[in-house]
């Protein structure tokens, strides 16, 4: 505690003396650094803290360290479910009477149980029973309903001029975020310590519904289908698998006790990191938030998992025959965002990625005219290890084979030559280029410091990602070329356009 | 105090808001205030607007300067009167291809590849687009690189050549656009729909074919620059970290030789005209669920009507917490995203869009829903509590109106370019405060008809819960890509 109030102090004397000598100079990122006040509350809770006081607005975080990569076979899609019921209120939000609504909610998790039991059943369930049990489910639903207050924390906090209220769930992490007036900033802390220590999972099973839509309206994209099928072709143990959304059998499966459990386990304080940006003053919120956010119950730091994608022994391919022009995506297994390789993952992206005078865009684009896109990138999965990803996207008349053949030329070019001092310099301004876009924003800082601190340890990674990418050499880059892009490290899924199938004869 | 928004108002509305539990009525509310009840916030901090400094030069070219010292970078913007709407007659799809070409092609200085190779290496960008009724180039840089970046940003602007390869290379890639053009769902169902509300011709919603690239060349190009981008008809922002006296120094320079003859040429906007109401089907195999949209013709931005059409647009389908989203997806689970709203436009009338996407064998009864709403919203009025929402949504979210200096020198150009007045955002805010459950009424009863609305479905209609036709007569829509048509022979 001692430690935060001075560290603000030093804040305050820093920014008075900046005012009175440069009033004109841009900050610098030194600054910006030094601005931070970070604090782990007694309960384990990480609350980082950055004054950037430009307009009357702050853009807040909540970061829980748990994601797609936490779950188990039978229970794929559990992390995205609870984030979609992280919205549904708590015993005091959304309820009209919580007594009486945690009886009816009784009966509508039996009638579910009741259903689900049927229709797993083999060999095969009773459609008559089904029919009744999806009735009972509903009339139970239906009693459940008339005691919620429909979508109570959002209409509270767009009233209050909340903007982008959302969340994502990724591989990594689950992520709940907006920005609010900064006068009530003590309405976020209310609301996230209430929902991140009595959440009530209310109206599940019509969430699930809308999961399920969410689902069909990704598949409703070639790109969605590809990447959909093509992660369990690249993974085969580690449950990057199942593409965060998880697969439709288990999203019906799934009830509302395991996404009670899956909370009891990843959403206690030794597990959330805050951040706030903005129009903030630390010395007055960090009481307050301890007050607030101080009070979700400590928990255990869950463990990381356990299962890791085994070396990969032959090339993989995933063909998917589809009405869509064609797609090629290219996978290559690689260490994870800690990997001391890290940094020049990051630079060969650059090189053969970013801008018009990169290696794919001069070649495939411009030259060889043979895709209207091509890229990469990097961050599929990043906490354990994932895959750096190579996209064409062909033009009208040319094919991924075309397209595949292009690429691996400009990889075995990365392998056989060391990249230009030119190159290496473009990459160094293209990094700070991005980094000053990432940290443009309240909201993109708040999520940067939230990142670095859980994928790296610490908030201050975010400060020397710039460093790391300046000490890449040509030599890392050939090396790690050399020993990443081989035939039997790769995935290839491609889209073959193929004429629909017609309707079902009925 | 100096605050926009006076201090009085904000505190009614926090008034209001507190209040707001116990009219609506929930029983545990009243036994024990819950803390988010409890809560008394301190005053908002000043939204304050940075010093805009406006000038023109003297070959007509405005300028629009923003200091802004949080990052060492400087951005440009400029905003050039021409857009799809100057398309010269059979020349569909120029301005798309201009917008690339513009900067792929190089400048009267420098090939574009070399431009390419320049701003990657500075970790700088130079782009170009053109949109409805302006031509646009942005540009960014280190603030240390300015000098080296500035005369590319101005030679795309006032210099670019088209090289003919890079024409050649627009033209292929508009070709594979075309021909991806049915992959994307929701692509299809916004560029019909589209079609249908303004008309297939309109180039508001006009789509380009095979035959429309080849009629284009390198000379239309350099007509259509030659014609449109000129000084006076350009408004040019820059911001970031730099001093204005500076800046306008080196913008002097840039910008000083600039110069074209005679007066800017008059731009005769497109009649918009109401297409008869339609219920069409698409049939699109490669999906998991039916993409259904809605839409009619709507209003101008600064229609007196807009203020109570955009509290309308909140209550019926903006957002999680609108009726439309409520009832489709929070009780009903049929959707992952449903609603809509007027969505406006500047100089000629903008459009009600509404959306939502379920799986087939629900089509109906998602439809029947937005239907339904739509038809509610017509007849009695909304209630106090739905208005005071949409209101304490909009105004107390004005304290975002100038967190960005992008978000203020966009809405400064927009302004200017359109002849709005400088100061049309606190205008709007003012007279939002102002609307009342009568007004949203009345829009909603003059402006949106439910008769008159074209509703478009997308999927397998053979798996529909109940066929389309239920809803009236249908009209089905071929979007097979038409393949180009042979050249035809010369003439003698």
């Amino acid at each position: 505690m001692n430690r935060t109030r001075a560290l603000v102090v030093s804040v305050a004397a820093l920014a008075v003396g900046l005012v009175l000598a440069a009033p004109a100079r841009a900050q610098g990122l030194a600054d910006l650094e030094r601005k931070v006040v970070q604090k782990t509350l007694p309960n384990g809770l990480n609350v980082i803290l950055l004054p950037r006081p430009t307009a009357p607005v702050i853009s807040m975080v909540t970061y829980a360290d748990v994601g797609g990569v936490d779950e188990d076979q039978n229970a794929t899609g559990l992390a995205h479910i609870f984030e979609h019921m992280a919205f549904k209120g708590t015993t005091t939000v959304g309820t009209k009477d919580y007594a009486k609504e945690v009886e009816a909610t009784k009966r509508e998790d039996e009638a579910f149980l009741a259903l689900r039991a049927e229709s797993l059943r083999r060999p095969k369930p009773d459609e008559a029973k089904l029919k009744a049990l999806e009735e009972a489910l509903r009339k139970a639903q239906d009693e459940a309903r008339a005691y919620v207050v429909p979508n109570e924390i959002g209409d509270i906090i767009e009233r209050a001029g909340g903007q982008g209220l959302n969340a994502f769930t990724s591989f990594d992490q689950t992520v709940y975020h907006y920005s609010l007036p900064s006068n009530r900033l003590e309405l976020w802390a209310t609301l996230e310590a209430d929902r991140f220590t009595n959440p009530v999972l209310r109206e599940f099973y019509k969430e699930k519904d809308v999961i399920m839509e969410e689902r069909r309206m990704g598949e409703s994209q070639p790109g969605g289908r590809l990447f959909i099928d093509f992660m369990p072709v690249a993974f085969e143990a580690s449950m990057y698998r199942s593409f965060v959304i998880g697969w439709m059998s288990d999203l019906r499966a799934i009830t509302r006790a395991q996404a009670e459990a899956w909370f009891a386990k990843y959403y206690r304080a030794r597990n959330l990191t805050a951040v706030i940006v903005g129009d903030v003053d630390p010395e007055s919120a960090m009481p307050m938030l301890e007050r607030t956010l101080g009070t979700i119950p400590a928990g255990e730091k869950p463990g990381p998992v356990v299962t890791v994608e085994p070396p990969q022994r032959a090339e993989k391919r995933l063909t998917m025959e589809d009405p869509s022009q064609p797609i090629l995506i290219i996978g290559y297994h690689k260490g994870d965002i800690n990997d001391p390789d890290n940094a020049a993952y990051e630079a060969i992206n650059d090189i053969v990625a970013e801008g018009r005078s990169s290696r794919l865009y001069k070649s495939l684009v411009t030259d060889k005219q043979l895709a209207l896109y091509a890229g990469a990138f990097t961050g599929l999965g990043q906490k354990y290890p994932g895959l750096f990803v190579f996209v064409a996207v062909p033009n009208r008349g040319k094919t991924n084979a075309e397209c595949e053949a292009a690429i691996w030329e400009e990889i075995e070019k990365l392998k056989a030559q060391p990249v230009s001092d030119d190159e290496l310099q473009a990459v160094k301004a293209k990094e700070k280029s991005k980094f000053l876009g990432t940290i443009d924003s309240n909201m993109g800082l708040a999520m940067a410091l939230a990142h670095a601190q859980n994928l790296q340890g610490d908030w201050r990674e975010l400060f020397r990602s710039l460093a790391k990418i300046d000490n890449v050499t040509a030599a890392d880059i050939q090396r790690v070329a050399r020993a990443t892009f081989v035939k039997s490290n790769r995935t290839v899924g491609t889209i073959e356009t193929a004429a629909a199938a017609p309707p079902a004869a009925k | 105090m100096t605050t926009p928004r006076s201090a009085p108002t904000a505190a009614a509305l926090a008034l209001l808001a507190l209040a707001t539990p116990a009219l609506a009525g929930p029983p545990a509310a009243a036994a024990k205030p819950r803390a988010v009840d409890r809560l008394v916030y301190p005053k908002l901090h000043e939204i304050k607007a940075p010093p805009v400094v406006r000038e023109t030069l003297p070959n007509g070219l405005h300028l629009l300067l923003v200091e802004d010292h949080d990052l060492p970078q400087v951005y440009f913007a400029a905003c050039v009167r021409g857009g799809v709407v100057a398309e010269p007659t059979g020349k569909a799809g120029l301005a798309g291809l201009f917008g690339e070409v513009q900067r792929t092609g190089g400048t009267t200085a420098m090939a574009g590849d070399a431009i390419d190779t320049l701003l990657d290496g500075l970790g700088a960008g130079v782009e170009t687009n053109v949109d409805e009724a302006y031509g646009t180039v942005g540009g960014k840089t280190l603030v240390e690189n300015l000098d080296k970046v500035l005369p590319v940003f101005a030679q795309v602007l006032t210099s670019p050549v088209f090289a003919q390869d890079k024409v050649d290379l627009g033209k292929t890639h508009m070709r594979s656009a075309i021909a991806r053009r049915n992959d994307d769902v929701m692509g299809v169902a916004f560029r019909e729909i589209g079609k249908l509300v303004y008309g297939a011709r309109s180039p508001y919603a006009r789509q380009v074919e095979y035959e429309d690239v080849e009629r284009l060349t390198r000379e239309d190009l350099v007509a259509f620059h030659k014609t449109y981008y000129r000084p006076d008809a350009t408004i040019l922002a820059v911001w970031g970290d730099f001093k204005t006296s500076e800046m306008k120094a080196r913008l002097a320079t840039a910008f000083g030789g600039w110069k074209v003859a005679g007066a800017a040429p008059k731009i005769t906007l497109p009649v918009v005209a109401a297409q008869p109401p339609t219920l069409a089907y698409i049939e699109k195999r490669d999906v998991e669920q039916t993409f259904i949209v809605a839409g009619q013709l709507g209003l101008r931005l600064d229609d007196p009507d807009y203020p109570a059409i955009h509290v309308l647009g909140d209550i019926l389908g903006g957002g999680l917490t609108s009726r439309i989203s409520t009832k489709v997806r929070t009780e009903k689970g049929l959707a992952y995203s449903a609603g809509g709203r007027m969505i406006p436009a500047w100089d000629h009338p903008g459009s009600f869009f509404f959306f939502t996407s379920t799986k087939p064998s629900t089509t109906a009864e998602a439809l029947a829903t937005v239907l339904d709403e739509i038809r509610k919203i017509r007849v009695s009025p909304v209630t106090d509590d739905e208005l005071a929402r949409a209101k304490d949504m909009y105004l107390n979210g004005y304290a975002f109106e100038n967190d960005s200096t992008l978000k203020i020198v966009g809405r400064l150009v927009l302004y200017e370019f359109y002849g709005y007045p400088a100061d049309f955002n606190v205008r709007l805010r003012d007279a939002v405060e102002k609307v009342t459950k009568d007004d949203v009424l009345r829009v909603a009863r003059t402006h949106l008809n439910p008769d008159a609305l074209t509703i478009l479905a997308v999927g397998r209609q053979e798996q529909f819960d109940k066929p389309l036709s239920t809803f009236g007569k249908v009209t089905t829509i071929d979007i097979t890509i038409p393949e180009p048509k042979p050249a035809p022979p010369a003439k003698p």
